[in-house]
């Protein structure tokens, strides 16, 4: 890596860095129809902090989260099955997640609300497990996406059959949620809840960008160069485990942004897997507290789904990578 | 001429009997939706009844699951009526029209019932109903008994002049119309959410309900044993805060879900939790 290298890295971290924290704030004190809160007068100062601490720092927090975990992982992923395509969401990591967490939510399983985040990382294990199992390693792209739409399929089926059958009557209503995803009206207890499996989740991906660097040469190159391809690939999917488990369990599934950021990231840092985890995680949570923002604009009504606005981002440039994918294979 | 007689008399015979036989008291009732179901079982005979909805034999849901427990329950689908061989149905708008519609082509008499946004959409139900069965009288009776029981609350909460506010799962309120806004103007209350929403519900995140600074926060806890998405709103912390310095109360969802008579209970439930919190506040 060279000198000049690095320090483009360090200039585009802290460029992402400054965006993530202004977008930060701007999740805080901007509301709906895009008002800006401090500047409200007709509120008493009691309401006013309740609404900025309990109601908006939880869901910023969350935004931040979520969007750090959904773009590193999909750098992660892309890196360890070398495949441009792969996602938390397109490979059913995420699908997996919500089912997991459904069914530990309205069953009550490992005690219930507290466990959710558990069953989420449960539930994308075994995704992650069954796409590895039927994919394998540096398969073709379309094996890969054929595999993740088949989990995927899987997934959303037993998800809306565990919301049927559960005891709540609002449970099958609450499909949206789980496909669609929302960061409305989270509290702190939702972020404490998620925090210590996608930090963990988290840091096992940011440290095996060495290891993804020396597997991108090939399996054997790696191993010469002292890298365990075994052990990254724990790492990662793991990691993917834990993380993705975690946020998806508390805001539902949102996808492509783990697909998006890292593309958009790579003519600007490089194609080594290293340089692109970090950055991916801070565009990530910057690309997904804007998108929180967004959907508070529509003044009557309820919220957007924070899915239908990724989504209707994401579907497109997807659709423009499937193309530009199969012209390079030409 | 007299071939033409004979005719006349055949024809008078026979619209007299079809006129009778429409007037005939039904013996075989299916009702199919939770709020038809009640109404139908404060009117007709109790023994003319074969069915009703599963809902309404719901301890959480129906305000008269008791009652219901005797019959078969029904799951709103053409089918299943259809073999229980019923010569009236009660439909309403939680039923699907298609169900209707194949019941009403196999020659079943369908009433299908506006659903009750209002007391005094309450009031025409019961009678149209009654109409129905042929149990005008009764029908007269069950009104003059729910204005009755109305009139022991009228206004009784109005020297508070509390902003009031519904707020139940998923964020919904109670806009207009709508029976909880009914209710709570009839108590003398003042609904803040009284604005036309979607079929009188208006959305609101936790937020929103702490801007709109009610002094009187009516909770609709409906099943908050079972997990849902749906109930996590009024578990948010931030709408504990309110407990603190105003009344926070909630009602049986049973008593107030359905245009029925048992709303006046929830008038007096709701009056009987708020005046004691009222000089506490």
């Amino acid at each position: 890596m060279t000198q000049a290298s690095n320090t483009r890295i360090a200039l585009v971290c802290t460029g992402l860095a400054v965006a993530v924290a202004v977008l930060f704030a701007l999740s805080i004190f901007v509301g709906r129809g895009g008002e800006w809160l401090p500047a409200t007068r007709d509120l008493d100062p009691g309401v006013i902090d309740i609404i900025l601490y309990q109601v908006r720092l939880p869901r910023a927090l969350l935004g931040l989260m979520a969007g750090a975990a959904l773009g590193l992982c999909g750098a992660g992923l892309q890196g360890l099955l070398r495949n441009p395509l792969a996602e938390p969401g397109l490979v059913g990591a995420s699908s997996g997640a919500a089912l997991g967490a459904v069914v530990v939510f309205y069953f009550g399983l490992f005690g219930g609300a507290l466990a959710v985040p558990v069953g989420g990382f449960i539930g994308s294990m075994v995704a992650l497990a069954l796409l590895y199992a039927l994919a394998g390693r540096g398969v073709d792209v379309m094996t890969l996406i054929l595999a993740g739409v088949a989990v995927n399929a899987f997934a959303g089926a037993l998800t809306s059959l565990a919301l049927n059958l559960a005891p709540s009557p609002w449970a099958a209503l609450e499909i949206v949620f789980w496909m669609l995803g929302s960061l409305a009206d989270r509290s702190m207890s939702h972020v404490i809840f998620a925090a210590p499996f996608a930090v963990a989740g988290m840091a096992l991906v940011l440290t095996s960008g060495r290891a993804l660097d020396a597997l991108s040469l090939g399996q054997d190159t790696a191993r010469s160069l002292g890298f365990s391809p075994r052990a990254a690939t724990v790492k990662v999917i793991l990691g993917t485990g834990l993380a993705v488990g975690a946020v998806v369990s508390v805001t539902g599934m949102i996808g492509f942004v783990g697909l998006v950021v890292p593309h958009l990231l790579r003519p600007v840092v490089g194609h080594h897997p290293s340089r692109l985890l970090l950055p991916s995680a801070l565009a990530g949570a910057a690309v997904l507290l804007a998108a929180d923002i967004l959907v508070r604009f529509p003044i009557r009504g309820p919220e957007l789904k924070l899915g239908v606005v990724t989504a209707l981002i994401g579907a497109p440039f997807f659709l423009h990578l499937i193309l530009k994918t199969r012209r390079s294979g030409e | 001429m007299k071939a033409a007689g004979w005719y006349g008399i055949l024809f008078g015979l026979l619209a007299a009997l079809s006129a009778a036989s429409a007037e005939a008291a039904p013996r075989r009732i299916v009702s199919m939706g939770l709020c038809t179901d009640q109404l139908v079982m404060l009117l007709a005979d109790p023994d003319t009844i074969v069915s009703v909805h599963w809902v309404t034999q719901d301890i959480e849901d129906s305000a008269m699951w008791k009652q219901a427990a005797r019959y078969v329950p029904n799951h709103g689908l053409a089918e299943e009526v259809l073999r229980l061989r019923p010569d009236m149905v009660f439909a309403d708008g939680s039923n699907s029209p298609l169900a209707v519609v194949m019941l009403r082509r196999q020659g079943i008499k369908v009433f299908t019932v506006p659903v009750a946004d209002t007391l005094g959409g309450v009031r025409a139900n019961i009678r149209e109903i009654a109409a129905a069965l042929g149990e005008r009288q009764r029908g007269e009776a069950l009104v003059a008994s729910f204005d009755a029981a109305l009139a022991q609350t009228r206004g009784s909460l109005a020297d508070l002049h509390y902003r009031s506010l519904v707020y139940g799962a998923n964020g919904f309120s109670a806009g207009i119309p709508s029976l909880f806004n009914d209710v709570l103007t009839h108590l003398g209350l003042v609904n803040i959410a009284a604005k036309p929403g979607l079929s009188g519900w208006v959305s609101m995140t936790v937020e929103d309900v702490l801007r709109a600074e009610p002094q009187l926060l009516i909770l609709g806890e409906y099943r908050m044993g079972s997990p849902s998405m749906a109930n996590l709103v009024l578990e948010h912390p931030a709408l504990d805060t309110m407990r603190r310095d105003r009344p926070v109360v909630s009602v049986p969802t049973a008593l107030w879900n359905c245009g029925t008579p048992y709303l006046a209970q929830a008038a007096l439930t709701l009056h009987d939790q708020v005046r004691p919190l009222a000089r506490r506040h």
